[in-house]
């Protein structure tokens, strides 16, 4: 089995890592809290993606790779993208932590059902967000 | 500290996992044998921060239950 295709199976699998430690973590958080969280890990990818690009154009026009060099941009814009979305949600965790100090409640079926959705639209932008990275990945192995 | 534990697996487990991708030599590009040493380390360092983020995620929320009104109020 070639390197690439190890390491595509390695990320299904932590998908699926993810989707099971999300899944329960946010299955007892209830609905509120997840709505919240949902919310604040969109808010903060939809944030960094346009600042990371135009970040990442000028941090490689000053470290200047050699031409044939794919690997350092797309090294540097995952840091850079990182790195703000990392701190956007901390940032907008705090502020949301501070404006909603109590947990509303809702009906015991729409706070299962909702709880989970919310957890599983947190997943789904997890996984979105480590799509490049696979991107990479199989186009080294096709 | 079993979140922590879980997610020091995870972090081994791939790191362990990219080294093992990485011993085979390279080959021709398209081939699909080997890849640059690059690879790997941006895919291991590109899920320890989603593993940083997953702790992140997984600190519970300090909000408070919405007290209950007695009953007969």
């Amino acid at each position: 089995m070639s390197g690439p295709q190890i390491l595509s199976i390695i990320h299904y699998v932590g998908w699926g890592f993810i989707f099971l430690w999300i899944m329960a973590t946010g299955a007892r958080q209830g609905m509120w809290n997840n709505a919240l969280m949902f919310i604040n890990w969109l808010l903060a990818s939809f944030l960094a993606l346009p600042i990371s690009l135009p970040a990442c154009g000028l941090i490689v026009a000053a470290v200047q790779p050699s031409p044939g060099d794919v690997y350092t941009p797309f090294a540097i814009w995952a840091g850079v993208f990182w790195l703000l979305f990392l701190v956007t949600f901390l940032i907008m965790q705090t502020i949301t932590e501070s404006l909603s100090k109590v947990k509303v409640t809702f009906h015991p079926v729409a706070e299962t059902i909702g709880s989970l959705a919310f957890s599983f639209g947190v997943f789904l932008i997890l996984a979105g967000v480590t799509l490049p990275l696979l991107a990479v990945v199989r186009a080294h192995g096709s | 500290m079993r979140q922590l534990l879980a997610i020091t697996l995870l972090v081994a487990a791939l790191l362990a996992d990219a080294a093992s991708a990485l011993a085979q030599p390279p080959g021709p590009p398209g081939s699909g044998e080997g890849m640059p040493w690059q690879v790997g380390a941006i895919f291991t360092g590109y899920w320890v921060l989603v593993a940083i983020a997953i702790a992140m995620l997984s600190k519970p929320s300090k909000r408070a239950e919405k007290p209950k009104k007695p009953e007969g109020e």
